[in-house]
């Protein structure tokens, strides 16, 4: 016997299989739509609190310091409004039950690989700020894990690639163009 | 100017010492157009503090060599990576990597070439006979016209960028303005959201957030990815000349584009590229190609920026006032080099203006001859293996945000937008508004509310001023076209 057609599945077609692939962006839609909602407001109390200008009537923000900040402001938190409120109503039309744990491995499992480029970076970069390292050393330090990490060559090569390269990029840039490396 | 001494300039061009100047020059503009963060202004600002020993007219070649190459270097970076190696390459990033991803790396930077030496020699027939005239028009744009302009930018770009909606490209754009606001207000010197950092009283560094932007996040997507993907180049490099005429109405659009804001003083090649790449899709046959690799937008771009760049020498040159920051910074090794741009520069030296476009003229040449030689050996470095060549451009990219304030904050600025950009990209929202914000932010902020103060708060000169009355029209059509009040045309039923 053919089971009766799921009113729900009818008006969100593909409803179960899709539903991780649409909830997703709805969901980031709604984080994104309450963070920008929330900077405008910060940015608008932030700016009112800057000394307004001394003329009178409503031209008194336009010609202030806060102008700017009050009118970004504003639209941005009219427009996180909306974005969240869309993503709300997209969300309401998502089945509940449609919510798969599989979805959400694959999501973090795709995440890892460039959370961790982007936390070689962040290392990178946060030596160099630090000045815990010389530029070139920290080049060499970052070039050869990266390369190793991202199996671009054998160990020798990626050794003798970072290490020619950080020189390299220290004798052009540092003695060459004389540009007072990190 | 007559023909005669046009000529007499080129001819004293000529020599062995004026051409090998001429030659490294274009060269190390190239390469630091090419190399993501150091930007014309840096090569030209590096260059300055050379020049003091040398000839004004040697000083000129050089100078202007480098500004002109390093803004068509900017497409190579753009291209091959999708890393603007400047900001006026960030159109082109849009296209030119999508096509270099198609296998045709080596014809698009070919593409961009040609369009930059469009580009250079119609900026430079602008520069030879509209000097008077253009210079007398830009003194009619004032600040109305040039807020209202700012924010058309911004609302076309956000509404061609936006991935869907409109709206997250507004907001994006928006999320530019306020960032720009951070630092000392031009205007009363009041500091805002510094939090007390003496880093941020000079305002978010652009280069910086710009490398952040689009250099790290291009880097962590194309490492992130299990297997990058692959980018082969063609031996291709020359576009067919039936091709190059099937874009002329675009580069000349695109040229009166980027000659409008090289006029214009203090704008820039930046937003001549942006300006000129919207106006270009929104008037496209194939819109849709936009963003997939579109010859057409690439040279949209290419165009107006090379452009603007002699263009930008007009203002300088008549009213002694920079068109671009780049020429701000030739207006001061001019100074250095006793020349006081001006009214009276050309009644005093009348052989100025010849010199200046003979030199436009040779750079033009040098750059088709060198950029179509080099094309190839430089679309070479994409065989180099993602996992090596993308380290190395990451560390590029972190002297390029450290090199132009010396400053290890910077740094962390670049991390600080990457970090923004990969958010922002998870979340559908365009980064190019943003960076347009960011850019035309302190225009927009001055321009407006030095409006409002001489009309005391009133709309009145945005209505009474006709350039003023078009382009608020404009900004009201981009509006209405993205609500349900628009007429759209509706979808054609599906084939039987």
């Amino acid at each position: 016997m053919t089971p009766p057609p799921n009113p729900a599945a009818a008006a969100e077609p593909d409803s179960a299989s899709a539903a991780p692939d649409r909830r997703g962006p709805a969901v980031a839609d709604l984080i994104g739509g309450v963070a920008f909602g929330l900077l405008g407001l910060f940015a608008i109390a932030g700016a009112l609190q800057l000394p307004a200008d001394d003329a009178r009537g409503p031209g008194r923000y336009l010609v202030s310091t806060a102008a700017l900040p009050l009118l970004a402001g504003a639209g941005l938190a009219l427009g996180g409004l909306a974005v969240a409120w869309q993503a709300g109503r997209r969300l309401r039309r998502i089945s509940a039950a449609a919510e798969t744990v599989t979805g959400k491995r694959v999501r973090l499992a795709d995440a890892r690989r460039p959370l961790l480029v982007l936390g070689g970076i962040v290392a990178y970069a946060g030596v160099l700020i630090g000045g815990l390292l010389p530029f070139w050393a920290a080049t060499y330090f970052f070039l050869g894990f990266a390369m190793v990490w991202l199996r671009a060559a054998k160990v020798g090569a990626v050794i003798a690639i970072s290490l020619g390269t950080s020189l390299g990029l220290h004798f052009l840039f540092g003695t060459l163009m004389r540009l007072p490396l990190p | 100017m007559t023909l005669s001494g046009l000529g007499d300039a080129l001819l004293h061009l000529c020599t062995v010492e004026t051409l090998l100047y001429a030659t490294g020059s274009m060269l190390l503009g190239i390469l630091f157009g090419a190399l993501p963060g150091l930007t014309a202004a840096l090569g030209v600002a590096l260059l300055t503090g050379l020049t003091f020993s040398l000839s004004t007219e040697h000083t000129l070649v050089i100078l202007l060599c480098i500004y002109v190459g390093a803004i068509y270097g900017g497409s190579i970076s753009a291209v091959l990576m999708n890393i603007p190696g400047t900001g006026a390459a960030i159109a082109t990033a849009w296209e030119g990597y999508p096509l270099a991803r198609r296998g045709e790396a080596g014809l698009a930077i070919g593409v961009a070439a040609t369009a930059s030496f469009a580009g250079t020699l119609l900026g430079l027939t602008a520069l030879a006979f509209a000097t008077p005239l253009l210079s007398r028009f830009a003194l009619q744009i004032a600040s109305p016209e040039i807020a209202l302009l700012a924010i058309l930018g911004i609302l076309l770009v956000g509404s061609l960028e936006g991935a869907g909606t409109a709206l997250k490209g507004w907001m994006a754009g928006l999320f530019g303005l306020l960032l720009s606001t951070i630092g000392l207000d031009a205007i009363t010197a009041q500091p805002r959201f510094t939090f007390g950092s003496s880093d941020l009283m000079g305002s978010v560094p652009f280069i910086a957030a710009m490398i952040g932007l689009f250099g790290m996040t291009q880097i962590v997507e194309s490492l992130g990815q299990r297997k990058p993907a692959a980018v082969h180049s063609l031996p291709r490099v020359l576009p067919q000349f039936r091709a190059f005429l099937g874009f002329l109405p675009t580069t000349v659009r695109s040229a009166l584009v980027g000659i409008g804001i090289g006029i214009t003083p203090g704008v820039g090649e930046n937003i001549a590229s942006l300006l000129s790449y919207s106006i270009a899709r929104k008037r496209s046959r194939e819109p849709e190609r936009y963003g997939k690799g579109s010859y057409e937008g690439l040279v949209a771009a290419e165009t107006a920026n090379n452009a603007c760049v002699p263009a930008a020498v007009i203002p300088l040159i008549t009213l002694g006032i920079p068109g671009s920051p780049v020429t701000a910074i030739i207006l001061g090794a001019l100074l250095l080099h006793g020349v006081q741009p001006g009214p009276l520069l050309l009644a005093d030296r009348p052989e100025f203006l010849g010199e200046l476009i003979a030199i436009f003229a040779l750079a033009a040449v040098l750059l088709l001859t060198l950029a179509l030689l080099l094309a190839r050996p430089i679309s070479r470095l994409l065989h180099v293996p993602p996992g090596i060549l993308l380290p190395v451009v990451g560390a590029i990219c972190i002297i390029g945000a450290y090199s132009l304030n010396l400053s290890r904050f910077d740094i962390g600025v670049m991390v600080g937008f990457g970090v923004l950009g990969l958010l922002l990209r998870a979340g559908g929202y365009p980064t190019a508004p943003l960076v347009m914000g960011l850019i035309l932010g302190p225009f927009v902020e001055t321009n407006l509310r030095r409006t409002f103060m001489l009309s005391e708060g009133t709309l009145l000169p945005f209505l009474e001023r006709p350039l003023s009355l078009i382009l608020a029209g404009l900004i009201a059509l981009v509006f209405l076209a993205q609500t349900p009040l628009w007429p759209r045309r509706k979808p054609a039923p599906p084939a039987a």
